[in-house]
C-alpha cells in the first residue's frame, strides 16, 4: 500500500514537473520575436537522371541554427512521378512543386515540420504539350513554364539542313493555381550556327526586365555524319526576349564580353538576378570560365566584365549563383582543372558584383552541388545547406557582410551526401 | 428427333449397364510378407484396363466390375508385376494379396510412383509445377495461375495483355527467363506469350527458382519458367469459349488424333482472346482537366477506353508418334497475331487514346524424340524452330486525351509518347535445341545439352525521314550454349545427385551507321561486334529419408549476357555505348524440403508441406550509369549488387479427395548490397530493402469436388481463391516519414463455380474475380481490373 503510494507521488511530481517546463517552453515561444518563417530544408534521394524523390522538412529558424536534422524517417515526400522541382514562398508559407513526369504543378500550405497541406493544383499537360516540362518562379503571383521541341530539318535530297526549336511557354498563377494561355513559336537562330547543326535545346532560368521576359539558352550540336550529339563549343552567351504580356515576339541578345561564352539556361539553382537598381546579372560558363553578365535596358552591357573563375585563380565553372543584396551573392562552383561537376571537389565563392571581388569560403571538402539547387535570404544573412560525401554537414549561415573567408557561422548539423542522395538546399 | 431417340436410348443403356446385375464392387490388401500395407503399387484389371492406386493402408477398391474372370496384375514402380487370378461374381470380391518382399527390401530398389509434378518438384532443384487441370474449365489466366505459385509474384500494369513482370525469389526483369516448351519465348514474340495462352493449351509450368536445368537452356540468372504445351493421348477434340466483364471474350480449341496402325499424329490447338479491358479507374492519378485553367477536377471514376486487347493464334503439328523411328516425329507450324491499344504513359497521368502496338508471328518447327536411339539408353530430344516476327508501334496522333475520352490540347512532340511513330520491327530467328541423355549403368545418366539461337532485326519508322530512317541499326545476336551434366541415383535410388556444367557464348552486333559526308554522299555501314563467353555450373541433389520426407538442395553459379541496347547504346535513347559491359552473375542456393502427405490410419484427412529457403547473390546487375551533367547521356554499368534472402512454404490438406486447401506464404527479403558507387560515395541504402519490389506475399486457395451433385455421374467444384500482397515502399526505405509514395497492399477474393455433366462432355464455369472491388495495384499508379464476373462453356467434341 504505502509502495503505491510512493509510486502515486512520485508520478505526480513528474507530471507536476512535465508541467512546469511545458509552461517554460510555452513562455519561451511568446517570447519569440514574430519573425519565425518556415525554412524548407530540402533533401533528394535517387539517381541525379530526373528520377530523384524530394523530400522537405518546414523548420523554424532555431530550428535549422542548431541540433540536427535528420530525414531518417523523417520529411514530407514531395509528390513527383520522375521528380519535383520545388520553390516556396519568399514567406515561406506556401511550397510551389512541379511535378516532372506527371505534368502537374501543386500548391501546399506548410504546416511546420512534415506536414504540408495540398491546397491547389494544375494539370499543365494540355496547354505545354509535355509532362517533362521545366518551369520557374518569377515572384510571388508568377512562375513560367517552359518547353522546346526540336525538329531536323532536310532538303530535296534528304540533306541535313539544320534543326528547328520551337518555343512553348505559359505562365503558372501562384495564388490561384490556374494556367495561362500558350505562346508558342520558332526559336530565332543564327543561320551561321544553324549550318553547323547548332540549336537550341533548352531554354529555361528566366527572369522580368522593363516588361520583356528573358530566358537563358542552352545550345546542342547535333552531327548529321553520325546522327550523334557532339560537343558544344559556344562563342558567345545567347538570351532569348519576349514581351512580358505575351510570351511573343521573340528575339535573341548576345555577348562576348572579356571572352564570356557558354550556356545560360543553368541546371538547378538560379542563375539570373535582379539588384536593386533593376540591373540583371546572369552566370554563363564553360570551360574552366565562369562570367557574370550584366544586363541593362534589354541588352547586354558591354563595358561590364567579371571573370569570377579567373579572380578564383583556379580554372572553375558553375550552374548558377545566388544574390543576397546591396551587390553581394554567392557562386558554387568546381575547380574543373580536377574533374567534372560528377566530382566532388565543390566550393562556394562570395562575389561583390560592384567591386568584382571574389573570395573563396573556407568550406569543408568532399563537397558535391551539382544538384543543389537553392539557398534563402533571411534578415540580410544567406543560408545553404552543405554537407561532404560521406560526412555530416551543417546549414551555414553566410554573413554577407563579411569580407572572410570564414565570415559564416555553423547551423544544424544535417546528414551526409552520398551516392544517390544530397542535400538540395534551404527554401 | 432421331438424334434425340438415339441419345435417349444410349443414356438408358447407361444406366442399365450401370445397375447391371451381374456387377458388383472388388476390394483387397496388398501387404508384403511381414503384413505390412505396401500403399505405393498400382492395381490393373487386364481384361477391363482398368487400374488403381492403393490407399494409405494398402487397400484397393474397382466400383461397377461385370461378373467374370479377371486377371489382376500389382504393378511396382519398377515394373515388376505380381499377377494374381480373381473370379468376380456378385456385389462383392476381395483379393488380398502379399507381395514376396518385404517393404524394407522394396524401399532399397523402388523409385516411388510419382507424377511428374512430383518428379520435377523433387528432383533436386528448387522447382514448382503447376498443372493447369480443373483451372482450365475455369476463366482463369495462365499468369494468375502462376502468381498463386509460392516464391513466384507476378506484376501486371493493367489488365489482360499489359506488359508483366515476373519475379522469382526476390529476382526479376531480364533475371527470368521465360520459355515454351524449352524454347525462349522470344522466338514466338508477345502474341504467343503466357499473356495469351490459355490454360486449356498447357499441360504444366514448371517453374524453377534460381537453379536453372541444363536442359532449358539459357541465360537465366534468377530461374526460368518453362510452359509445357499439352499434348493429348487419345484421340479428341475440346473446345471451350468464355466472356465476362470489361467487353472480354475467349475461346480455345484442341484437337489430338493418332492412327493406331500408322502412328501418323495430328495435334492441333488455336486460342482466341479479346478484351476492352473497359475496366474503372479512379484515385489519386486519374482525373480531368478544366480546359480554360488547367484546375485538376477530381473525384470521379473513369472506364478505361483505350485499353483493347485482342491476340489470337492457331498452330499444328503433322508427324508419328509412338512409332519404331521415332517416339515423337513432328512437323510444325503455328501462327499468332496481336493488337495491343495503349491506354496511358509510365503512369495513370498521362493519358493516351491512340497509340497501339501490334505484333505477328509466324514460326516453323520440328520435333524428333527418341528413346533407346541405336542403343539402349540412349535418349535423344531435338527441337529446331525458325520463327519470323513482326512488331509495330502506331503513334501519330498528338491529341492529348482526358480521362472522360475527351480531347483536350495537343503533345508537342507529334505522338503520345514522343515524337511520332510508325516503327516497325522484324525479326528473324532460328534456334536448335538437342538434348542428349545416355544411361552410362542403371543408375546413372551423361548428358549433353546444346543450344543454338540466331536472331536479327531490322528496323524501320517510315514516319521517320528518310535521312534518319538510314540511320536505324540493324541488330543481331547469337547464343551457343553447351551444357553437360551427370545424373546419378544411389543409396537405393535415395540420393539422387545431378552435377552439371554450362557453357555459354553470346556474340551481339548492329551496324553503325554514317555518312561519307555532312552534305550527304551516301550512307556507310560499320559492323560492331561485342562477344562475350561465360562458364555456370551447379548442382542438385534429393535425399529421400522416407517416402514422406525428402530434402532437395540445389546450387549454381548463374549468369545473364548483357543485351544490345545495354551494350551499343541508342541514340535516341541518350545512351551511350559501352563495350565493357560484363555479364551479370549471382551465386543461388536453394534447400528444399517435402513432408508428407500425412494421412492417419482409417482417416480422410490427409497433410503435406513443402518448403524452401533461398539465397541469391547476384553482383555487377547492369543498370542506367549517372548521366553526363551537360550532355544528359548515360551508359549502362554493371553498378548494383543485390542479395536476396528468404524462403517459401506451401501446406497441402486434402479431406477425402474432396476438399483441397493450399496455403503458402513467400518472403523474398532483397537488399541492395553495393556499398559505394563509381565515385566511391557511399550509399545510405546499402543493405536497405529493393525499392519498389513487393516482398511478402500468401495465397490460400480451397477447392471443393462434389461428385452427383444435382444429377448422378456430375461434378460440381466450388473454388476459392484468396491472395494478399504486402504493401511497399515506391522508394527506399528509411527515408522521409509523411505522404511516402507506396504500393498498397492487395487483399484479393475470387470465386469460381464449375459444372460437368454426367455426359463427361460439357462443363461450365462461373467466376467471379475480386468480388469486393479492391483497388489493386501491383506497381505504382497503375491500376488492375477490380470486380468482374465471366462465364465458360467448355465442350469435349470427341
Amino acid at each position: 500500500m504505502s509502495y503505491n503510494l510512493l509510486k502515486l507521488s512520485a508520478l505526480a511530481l513528474i507530471t507536476a514537473g512535465l508541467a512546469i517546463s511545458c509552461t517554460k517552453d510555452d513562455d519561451n515561444k511568446k517570447n519569440e520575436p514574430e519573425t519565425d518563417r518556415l525554412f524548407h530544408v530540402a533533401y533528394a534521394v535517387g539517381p541525379a537522371s530526373g528520377n530523384a524523390q524530394t523530400y522537405l522538412q518546414g523548420l523554424s529558424f532555431d530550428e535549422i541554427s542548431s541540433g540536427t536534422i535528420s530525414f531518417e524517417n523523417r520529411g514530407f515526400q514531395v509528390p513527383a512521378t520522375r521528380t519535383a522541382f520545388i520553390f516556396s514562398s519568399s514567406d515561406g508559407k506556401y511550397i510551389y512543386a512541379l511535378n516532372y513526369g506527371g505534368g502537374s504543378v501543386h500548391k501546399y500550405e506548410a504546416k511546420g515540420g512534415q506536414n504540408y497541406t495540398l491546397i491547389g493544383e494544375a494539370n499543365v499537360q494540355p496547354f505545354i504539350g509535355t509532362a517533362n516540362p521545366r518551369w520557374t518562379k518569377l515572384d510571388e503571383k508568377t512562375a513560367l513554364l517552359h518547353n522546346v521541341t526540336t525538329e531536323k530539318l532536310y532538303d530535296e535530297n534528304n540533306n541535313y539542313v539544320r534543326t528547328k526549336s520551337t518555343a512553348w511557354l505559359t505562365r503558372v498563377n501562384l495564388e490561384d493555381m490556374t494556367v495561362g494561355t500558350v505562346s508558342n513559336f520558332e526559336i530565332p537562330y543564327d543561320p551561321a550556327e544553324a549550318a553547323q547543326g547548332i540549336y537550341v535545346f533548352r531554354i529555361d532560368k528566366p527572369f522580368v526586365q522593363n516588361g520583356k521576359v528573358y530566358y537563358g539558352v542552352g545550345k546542342q550540336k547535333y552531327d548529321p555524319v553520325t546522327d550523334g550529339t557532339v560537343t558544344m563549343n559556344y562563342t558567345n552567351a545567347v538570351t532569348l526576349v519576349v514581351d512580358e504580356a505575351t510570351l511573343d515576339n521573340p528575339s535573341l541578345i548576345s555577348t562576348n564580353v572579356g571572352g564570356a561564352v557558354g550556356a545560360t539556361n543553368g541546371y538547378r539553382m538560379p542563375v539570373a538576378h535582379a539588384d536593386e537598381r533593376g540591373d540583371v546579372y546572369q552566370t554563363t560558363t564553360s570551360s574552366g570560365a565562369i562570367h557574370l553578365l550584366k544586363i541593362s535596358n534589354g541588352s547586354y552591357d558591354e563595358t561590364y566584365v567579371f571573370n569570377i573563375s579567373e579572380k578564383l585563380g583556379i580554372p572553375a565553372q558553375t550552374n548558377g549563383w545566388f544574390y543576397v543584396g546591396n551587390g553581394i551573392g554567392y557562386v558554387p562552383y568546381f575547380n574543373s582543372a580536377l574533374g567534372g561537376a560528377d566530382s566532388y571537389n565543390w566550393g562556394v565563392a562570395r562575389v561583390d558584383i560592384y567591386n568584382k571581388t571574389v573570395t573563396k569560403m573556407e568550406l569543408p571538402g568532399n563537397l558535391w552541388l551539382q544538384q543543389y539547387q537553392y539557398g534563402v535570404v533571411y534578415d540580410g544573412k544567406f543560408i545553404m545547406s552543405l554537407s561532404p560525401i560521406g560526412a555530416e554537414g551543417n546549414i551555414y549561415i553566410f554573413d554577407p557582410k563579411s569580407t572572410s573567408p570564414t565570415g559564416y557561422t555553423k547551423g544544424a548539423i544535417i546528414q551526409s551526401t552520398g551516392a544517390e542522395n544530397y542535400h538540395i538546399g534551404v527554401y | 428427333m432421331k438424334k434425340l431417340l438415339q441419345c435417349s436410348t444410349l443414356f438408358l443403356l447407361a444406366s442399365t449397364a450401370s445397375t447391371f446385375a451381374g456387377s458388383g464392387i472388388v476390394t483387397g490388401k496388398i501387404t508384403d510378407k511381414s503384413n505390412q500395407a505396401i500403399d505405393w503399387a498400382t492395381v490393373y484389371i487386364e481384361e477391363l484396363k482398368k487400374a488403381t492406386y492403393l490407399n494409405e493402408d494398402g487397400t484397393y477398391r474397382f466400383d461397377s466390375i461385370p461378373s467374370g474372370i479377371y486377371t489382376v496384375a500389382v504393378i511396382i514402380p519398377d515394373n515388376t508385376t505380381v499377377k494374381h487370378k480373381l473370379v468376380h461374381q456378385g456385389e462383392h470380391s476381395t483379393l488380398d494379396i502379399v507381395l514376396d518382399v518385404n517393404v524394407g527390401k522394396l524401399n532399397d530398389h523402388i523409385v516411388w510412383a510419382r507424377s511428374k509434378k512430383a518428379e520435377i518438384e523433387m528432383a533436386g532443384y528448387a522447382a514448382n509445377v503447376i498443372e493447369t487441370g480443373r483451372a482450365a474449365l475455369q476463366n482463369i489466366q495462365t499468369n494468375e495461375l502462376l502468381d498463386r505459385t509460392a516464391g513466384v509474384r507476378i506484376r501486371q500494369s493493367g489488365g489482360l495483355g499489359s506488359n508483366i513482370e515476373y519475379n522469382i525469389n526476390g529476382l526479376s526483369g531480364n533475371a527470368v527467363r521465360i520459355l515454351i516448351d524449352g524454347v525462349p519465348v522470344h522466338n514466338y514474340g508477345p502474341s504467343f506469350s503466357l499473356n495469351s495462352i490459355p490454360p486449356a493449351l498447357i499441360e504444366r509450368v514448371e517453374i524453377y527458382k534460381g537453379v536453372t536445368p541444363p536442359h532449358l537452356s539459357d541465360d537465366a540468372l534468377g530461374g526460368a519458367i518453362n510452359i509445357v504445351l499439352k499434348k493429348a493421348s487419345t484421340n479428341s477434340i475440346v473446345a471451350s469459349y468464355g466472356a465476362g466483364s470489361f467487353g472480354t471474350h475467349q475461346g480455345n480449341i484442341t484437337g489430338f488424333y493418332r492412327n493406331q496402325q500408322s502412328g501418323f499424329t495430328v495435334n492441333a490447338s488455336g486460342f482466341y482472346n479479346y478484351t476492352d479491358n473497359s475496366y474503372k479507374v479512379w484515385g489519386d492519378k486519374v482525373y480531368t482537366t478544366d480546359p480554360s485553367n488547367g484546375k485538376i477536377l477530381r473525384g470521379n471514376k473513369y472506364k478505361r477506353f483505350h485499353d483493347a486487347y485482342r491476340s489470337y493464334g492457331g498452330k499444328v503439328e503433322l508427324g508419328f508418334s509412338q512409332v519404331k523411328w521415332a517416339d515423337e516425329f513432328y512437323v510444325g507450324a503455328l501462327f499468332s497475331d496481336m493488337y495491343n491499344e495503349i491506354q496511358h504513359g509510365a503512369t495513370m497521368e498521362v493519358v493516351y487514346g491512340n497509340r497501339f502496338a501490334t505484333q505477328g508471328t509466324q514460326l516453323a518447327n520440328l520435333v524428333y524424340k527418341k528413346r533407346n536411339l541405336f542403343v539402349p539408353g540412349l535418349d535423344l530430344n531435338v527441337l529446331a524452330t525458325y520463327s519470323w516476327l513482326q512488331r509495330d508501334v502506331v503513334d501519330t496522333i498528338a491529341d492529348r486525351y482526358n480521362w472522360d475520352g475527351s480531347v483536350l490540347g495537343k503533345w508537342a512532340n507529334g505522338g503520345e509518347q514522343g515524337k511520332a511513330t510508325l516503327q516497325n520491327s522484324n525479326e528473324h530467328t532460328r534456334s536448335v535445341r538437342a538434348n542428349l541423355r545416355y544411361a552410362v549403368s542403371q543408375s546413372s545418366y551423361l548428358g549433353v545439352n546444346y543450344l543454338f539461337a540466331d536472331l536479327s532485326r531490322k528496323m524501320d519508322d517510315p514516319y521517320l525521314p528518310q535521312a534518319e530512317r538510314e540511320f536505324l541499326r540493324d541488330r543481331s545476336l547469337h547464343k551457343n550454349f553447351v551444357g553437360f551434366h551427370y545424373e546419378q541415383h544411389a543409396l537405393h535410388n535415395k540420393l539422387t545427385t545431378t552435377l552439371f556444367y554450362k557453357y555459354y557464348q553470346q556474340g551481339i552486333k548492329t551496324t553503325d551507321v554514317s555518312r561519307k559526308g555532312p552534305g550527304g554522299g551516301g550512307t556507310q555501314y560499320q559492323e560492331i561486334a561485342h562477344s562475350d563467353q561465360e562458364n555456370g555450373f551447379g548442382l542438385a541433389v534429393s535425399y529421400a529419408f522416407s517416402r514422406k520426407f525428402t530434402l532437395v538442395a540445389s546450387a549454381e553459379r548463374a549468369i545473364r549476357f548483357p543485351e544490345n541496347n545495354e551494350v551499343f547504346g541508342n541514340n535516341a535513347d541518350n545512351i551511350l555505348p559501352n563495350p565493357n559491359l560484363k555479364p551479370e552473375h549471382s551465386l543461388n542456393g536453394n534447400l528444399g524440403i517435402f513432408l508428407g502427405p500425412f494421412k492417419p490410419a482409417n482417416s480422410q484427412h490427409s497433410i503435406g508441406f513443402s518448403g524452401n529457403v533461398f539465397v541469391r547473390n547476384t553482383k555487377d546487375m547492369i543498370r542506367q550509369g549517372v548521366p553526363s551533367a551537360i550532355s544528359e547521356t548515360f551508359s549502362f554499368e554493371n553498378l548494383n549488387n543485390v542479395v536476396s534472402t528468404g524462403f517459401d512454404a506451401e501446406l497441402k490438406y486434402d479431406y477425402a479427395r474432396k476438399l483441397l486447401v493450399i496455403a503458402n506464404a513467400s518472403l523474398f527479403n532483397a537488399r541492395f548490397n553495393t556499398q559505394f558507387d563509381a565515385n566511391g560515395s557511399p550509399f545510405f541504402y546499402y543493405r536497405s530493402r529493393l525499392r519498389n519490389a513487393p516482398y511478402f506475399t500468401a495465397n490460400l486457395s480451397a477447392r471443393y469436388d462434389w461428385q452427383n451433385a444435382i444429377q448422378h455421374k456430375a461434378l460440381l467444384s466450388l473454388s476459392y481463391n484468396f491472395a494478399y500482397v504486402h504493401e511497399f515502399l515506391r522508394d527506399w526505405e528509411g527515408v522521409g516519414g509523411a505522404n511516402l509514395d507506396f504500393v498498397p497492399a492487395q487483399v484479393l477474393h475470387d470465386l469460381g463455380l464449375t459444372y460437368t455433366f454426367p455426359n463427361k462432355k460439357i462443363t461450365i464455369g462461373f467466376d467471379a474475380k475480386n468480388i469486393f472491388d479492391h483497388q489493386a495495384f501491383d506497381n505504382w499508379a497503375l491500376q488492375k481490373p477490380g470486380r468482374a464476373f465471366f462465364g465458360k462453356i467448355t465442350y469435349r467434341i470427341l
